[in-house]
């Protein structure tokens, strides 16, 4: 498959944890876990040249293309990316900016599902990522943690008996492990029960971040947890810690939920319903526009108002009206306007779909 | 990091914005974030700085794997390599005590298998000099390599 093909495949296909089949999947929209590692007796990427850093790319790349998980999977090396293709990737979370953007002797090897992805020449020589739909830590654990032990035998991890797995920033060292959680909290932002909640997380040492991670900002009521501390915890605890407070969050948001179901109730309906007649009939919306309206309507769908409309759908939706989703999907190049006009009328195609027939 | 609206010293909250593929970056302080309406909700970014008296001395000192001087440390935000942990072992317990607390690793170790990682380096190498061989078209070579790199799979394979 050469690389326009391995795009167009994933285009066509939803990743695995946009099936919103999770725990939780009404709330929590997705989880992650990645493993922070370096290779022993190798600069870090922050320090290598140019040369290095090519060198330690393919030599990651021939030690790990044998892993069976890849084998129907994909790597990408940057080099040969463009622009679009490297956003398409940012998008769906699969590779980050710094990765795509920062220089081109980095990679990125995804399963075929999606559950998976190993940035290359990261911050970090790898990072390896797990995903699911839902509230599912301690379920990606299940399947990273021994393909992480596989590729440790692939490679020589830089590690330390005190420092645990070494790091490029010392905020990850010890099991190099972040448990994170994405969260949509519409209620609790209504209510602003959200301040309370966000100091209490910050005692518990909790990230707060927006959809996009460090450095993102909060869009459509979308909050990433994440857990901070990875010295001096084995990786159950955190990941017990993480699973803990999303479980509360959650406890919270239905609670918040239904109080503005008792007290505000026709608002409530008024604003999911008005979110959703503009997510139908617009001609022309902007990213932004479908991100805050079709947050309105995951309320409307979580609290049984809406229910013609399914997660799945909802999903898609968010993930594919974005630029580089867009302009992939339908094989052109848009301006801003035409892109706006397509994406009004790609949502209203999903939106048009009978219940569960999403691809 | 100066707040790039009112210029106080506490621009702790990045900002980050893609157009059309172009990072673009702005350092704000929490005040400055509410008065605009910026979410003031989501932490500010990781970063670390080493605190404390810096001997003249430590200052001096490069690490002797990557060359990094304390003062790139302290430049990027991140260590040059992880020989760095023991070049500049005391400013790094401090940093660590700090962002972690007093605490030692106590999550999983890597399982190593030495022999079956030289092996592995082994015939990666014996494979470069391999397709070197065949592309000088030194076919009597590069058949005593393929015989190599088979006696070293099957070595591999007896490890597992």
């Amino acid at each position: 498959m050469n690389k326009n093909e391995k795009i167009s495949k994933m285009v066509e296909r939803t990743s695995h944890w946009m099936d919103s089949t999770g725990p939780y999947s009404e709330i929590v929209f997705s989880s992650r876990i990645r493993f922070a590692r370096n290779l022993k007796h190798r600069k870090f990427t922050v320090s290598s040249t140019d040369e290095e850093k090519e060198e330690l790319l393919n030599e990651m790349i021939n030690e790990l293309i044998g892993i069976n998980i890849f084998q129907n999977g994909y790597l990408f090396n940057m080099k040969e990316l463009s622009s679009i293709e490297k956003e398409f990737l940012v998008e769906r979370h699969l590779a980050s900016f710094d990765l795509c953007f920062e220089s081109d002797n980095s990679g990125v090897m995804i399963d075929e599902d999606e559950k998976v992805s190993i940035m290359l020449n990261e911050e970090d020589h790898l990072r390896i990522q797990g995903f699911a739909g839902g509230l599912q830590l301690f379920e990606i654990y299940d399947f990273l943690n021994p393909l992480d032990d596989e590729i440790g035998l692939r490679v020589e991890y830089a590690f330390d008996s005190e420092l645990g797995y070494l790091t490029a920033c010392p905020t990850n060292i010890g099991t190099g492990l972040r448990a994170s959680a994405l969260v949509h909290l519409p209620a609790l932002v209504i209510t602003k029960e959200i301040e309370r909640i966000v100091r209490k997380l910050k005692k518990k040492k909790i990230l707060i971040r927006g959809l996009y991670g460090e450095g993102s900002d909060v869009k459509g009521n979308f909050f990433q947890l994440s857990s901070s501390v990875s010295l001096g915890r084995r990786e159950e605890d955190i990941l017990s810690l993480v699973t803990d407070v999303v479980k509360d969050i959650v406890e919270s948001e239905r609670n918040a939920r239904e109080i503005l179901m008792k007290n505000a109730k026709v608002q409530i309906e008024d604003k999911i319903w008005r979110a959703y007649g503009l997510l139908k009939y617009a001609h022309l919306l902007t990213s932004e526009e479908v991100i805050n309206f079709s947050s309105a309507v995951r309320l409307g769908v979580g609290l049984g108002i809406i229910r013609n409309v399914t997660l799945k759908q909802l999903n898609k939706l968010i993930i594919y009206i974005q630029p580089a989703h867009l302009q992939l999907l339908y094989n052109k190049k848009m301006d801003n306007y035409e892109r706006d006009q397509r994406r009004a009328r790609f949502v209203k195609e999903i939106l048009s779909l009978e219940k569960g027939v999403v691809k | 990091m100066m707040c790039e609206i009112c210029g106080s010293e506490d621009g702790r909250i990045k900002y980050t914005k893609v157009i059309n593929g172009e990072k673009i970056e702005f350092f704000i302080c929490e005040k400055c974030a509410e008065k605009k309406g910026f979410h003031s909700l989501i932490s500010p970014s990781e970063n670390f700085t080493v605190k404390g008296e810096k001997e003249k001395t430590t200052l001096k000192v490069r690490c002797p794997h990557c060359g990094w001087k304390l003062v790139d440390v302290e430049k990027n935000g991140k260590l040059g390599c992880s020989e760095c942990y023991i070049t500049f072992k005391s400013y790094i317990i401090t940093v660590v005590g700090e962002l972690h607390g007093k605490n030692r690793h106590r999550g999983k170790v890597p399982i190593l298998d030495k022999g079956k990682l030289l092996l592995r380096r082994r015939i990666r190498e014996v494979k470069i000099e391999l397709d070197d061989a065949l592309k000088k078209e030194e076919y009597q070579l590069a058949a005593e390599l393929r015989d190599k790199i088979k006696t070293l799979s099957l070595r591999m394979d007896k490890n597992e």
